[in-house]
């Protein structure tokens, strides 16, 4: 009983009561909303903002903020299929291994930049930002890479599925699972929660927070790197401008999953609920035939709604905690 | 010692940006560009004109990185060459109307002899064009409109691509149905005025009439989004016979999302060959699209400035003129209404790309 009431009290309980909320009144509006074919082309269509959202919870946990996050998927996307094109990948899974290097490489250099270099996180990425993309310019000489030249084997990828599930959406899955492992039952889990939290007792008990740091921001690179070709293997298209502002439904996902910008406080379980939530909105925008010039700002509204709802939760739950000591 | 690197990779990524940006300036040179015309665009090699005052057009594109505006400047480079006038591509620094002022600041300061602009604002650019038009330049705009452009390189008249636009929603449909447009944004003027038109038209003429237009929606030049708004349609209008997609990016999304879904609906609509090569074509979801020919917005860019160089015309209403490639051009009436501020001169008529030329034209564009 207490168990269940703890669970209902929590934050990822009360994003979860926005969340269905928000799909009882779009089905309300359209009734082929829950359907497996709508579910199924939501969590397709969003499989790669949802996989980046796991790389930004780590990246805001450890107190950093990363917006380059599109550069650098469009930059590893396009450099693997120009590989692609090239000849020198021969298979689609040499092509998602590709592009995943090269996000790290681009992650691991941001890393060094932010704990080396002593950047501010959301200046060095700003920066980064420009560079990757106008990178992804240079390499393919403004040009884009379409689907004639891409292997079938990659192209079906994105198309098929395993148990009914798309390709796309397993990768989500496992990313999530993977680093649901990491974060709460590992000592490096702990360590990136510990350095966002209180950075100076992290260093002085004896973490290396430059370590974790450049960790953190590798590990975002590679998941952009994984995207880029989940990216480009769905559209069948890679263009220089793609995933473009990307980073914004990102963070956002993070911010309505509970995590705090402050660093420090956020779970996977609710990025993977404000993920779905963003994606979810974004979807039923186009189903219900929302008025475009509305879109952008309804858009806005239920993701500060979710957020209030969120913080006066977790308000309630600080006084809680406050009032039990005090006994 | 970490200070040293941190020095180190800052002294990098700088080299690495100014070495980006000396690459694209010689990337843009006219030199470099491919001399290499479009079988239709009849030139006339023996025209020799404009040689003696050494003349400097200069070109301000919407965007770095717009594959579309990139072919745009290859035209417009390749006729600068065939006429004797040195060309300058001259990209603003974002997608914004105050980048393109900077832009065109500074093209004054150099004297150029015209400037060519694809604008980004349909207002914000009318101060700087004054400048410009006050010290005798030659100011003129294409792709998109602008206020206080002397005259604005219409790819097409809106009326013809709405003519090819509805005409292929009444073959694909079979003469009656249900169809649906995806456009870009909802404010994209050139969108606008096509939507616009194409209602004019279906409504001009009874033999659109069993023709059932159901929705409009904007998928934002955006991937992700219009290809929600495809799946949308197709969930939310079962009987949908056709999308019609006025933009390259929702043509090709449209495309994608309809053939993922073994749907038997048919996209009709404007589409760039190189991205749409696998979509159009003989057992696929489009068996013909349309755009125009971006080489010859470029060149014709550059006969229409050098016609008003020259005196040939003034850009007023109603005017004729043949300019140095050997056409005849006619000068028609601005049409604000329709976002066009500007007296037109039109480039042509939409080009039909098939599964016989696809491959051909995907090479250049």
């Amino acid at each position: 009983m207490h168990k269940m009431k703890k669970l209902l009290q929590s934050r990822e309980a009360s994003l979860l009561l926005v969340l269905v909320l928000l799909c009882l009144v779009i089905q309300m509006r359209n009734s082929s909303f829950l359907t497996a074919n709508v579910i199924n082309s939501i969590l397709k269509n969003y499989s790669y903002t949802m996989t980046l959202s796991v790389g930004m919870l780590m990246v805001l946990l450890i107190g950093g903020i990363d917006i380059s996050v599109g550069a650098t998927l469009a930059f590893s996307g396009m450099t693997a299929s120009l590989l692609m094109r090239s000849g020198i990948l021969t298979n689609g899974f040499a092509v998602f291994a590709a592009s995943t290097l090269i996000g790290t490489l681009c992650g691991l250099i941001t890393g060094l930049v932010i704990s080396k270099g002593k950047v501010i996180p959301i200046i060095a990425t700003l920066g980064i930002r420009y560079i990757y993309r106008g990178m992804s310019y240079l390499i393919s000489d403004f040009k884009s890479v379409n689907a004639s030249s891409m292997l079938p084997d990659y192209k079906d990828f994105a198309q098929s599925s395993t148990l009914g599930i798309n390709h796309l959406v397993w990768i989500t899955l496992c990313v999530y699972a993977v680093f649901f492992v990491v974060l709460r039952w590992t000592r490096l889990g702990r360590r990136i929660y510990a350095v966002g939290s209180n950075p100076s007792a992290a260093v002085v008990s004896g973490i290396p927070a430059d370590r974790i740091k450049i960790f953190v921001y590798t590990v975002m690179g590679s998941i952009c790197g994984l995207c880029g070709s989940m990216y480009v293997s769905y559209y069948a298209s890679a263009q220089n401008n793609m995933a473009m502002g990307i980073e914004m439904d990102v963070i956002a996902s993070c911010v309505v999953g509970g995590v705090a910008l402050s660093g420090g406080r956020g779970s996977i379980a609710g990025v993977l609920i404000g993920s779905v939530t963003i994606a979810v909105i974004s979807k039923s925008l186009s189903l219900v035939g929302i008025n475009p010039f509305w879109q952008q700002a309804l858009k806005g509204a239920i993701i500060l709604f979710a957020i209030v709802v969120n913080v006066i939760v977790q308000r309630n739950m600080d006084r809680r905690v406050l009032e039990r000591r005090e006994v | 010692m970490k200070r040293r690197i941190a020095l180190m990779l800052a002294f990098v990524m700088i080299m690495s940006l100014t070495a980006c940006s000396g690459k694209k300036d010689s990337g843009e040179q006219p030199a470099d560009a491919p001399a290499k015309a479009p079988a239709e665009e009849a030139q006339d090699p023996s025209e020799e004109t404009g040689e003696k005052e050494g003349l400097t057009f200069a070109i301000v594109p919407k965007q770095a990185g717009n594959e579309y505006h990139e072919v745009i400047a290859t035209g417009f480079n390749e006729a600068c060459a065939e006429l004797g006038i040195t060309p300058i591509v001259q990209y603003p620094e974002d997608t914004s109307a105050e980048a393109q002022s900077t832009v065109i600041n500074n093209l004054i300061a150099q004297k150029v002899d015209g400037i060519a602009i694809g604008a980004n604002d349909p207002e914000a650019l009318e101060g700087a064009i004054k400048t410009a038009r006050d010290q005798g330049i030659v100011v003129v705009t294409f792709d998109s409109d602008t206020k206080g452009s002397q005259v604005f390189v219409n790819q097409a008249s809106n009326e013809a691509v709405a003519q090819v636009l509805v005409d292929s929603i009444l073959d694909m449909t079979g003469g009656e149905g249900e169809f649906a447009v995806l456009s870009a944004t909802s404010t994209a003027t050139n969108q606008n005025a096509w939507i616009a038109a194409m209602e004019n038209l279906i409504a001009s003429d009874d033999k659109y009439a069993k023709l059932e237009w159901v929705t409009t929606v904007y998928g934002d030049d955006e991937d992700q989004k219009s290809y929600d708004e495809t799946e949308s349609l197709m969930t939310n209008y079962p009987d949908l016979k056709v999308i019609c997609s006025p933009t390259c990016v929702g043509y090709l999304a449209a495309c994608k999302a309809v053939m993922n879904a073994n749907s038997e609906i048919k996209v009709a609509g404007l589409g760039m060959p190189s991205w749409s090569l696998g979509y159009v074509g003989e057992g696929t979801c489009s068996e013909y699209m349309y755009l125009w020919n971006p080489v010859e917005i470029g060149s014709t860019t550059v006969y229409t400035m050098k016609a008003l160089k020259d005196g040939l015309t003034t850009g007023a209403e109603g005017e004729s003129y043949t300019a140095d490639n050997g056409k005849e051009y006619t000068v028609t009436p601005s049409d604000e209404s329709l976002g066009i501020y500007s007296t037109q001169v039109i480039v042509g008529d939409p080009f039909r790309f098939d599964g016989s030329n696809i491959d051909e034209w995907a090479a250049k564009f």
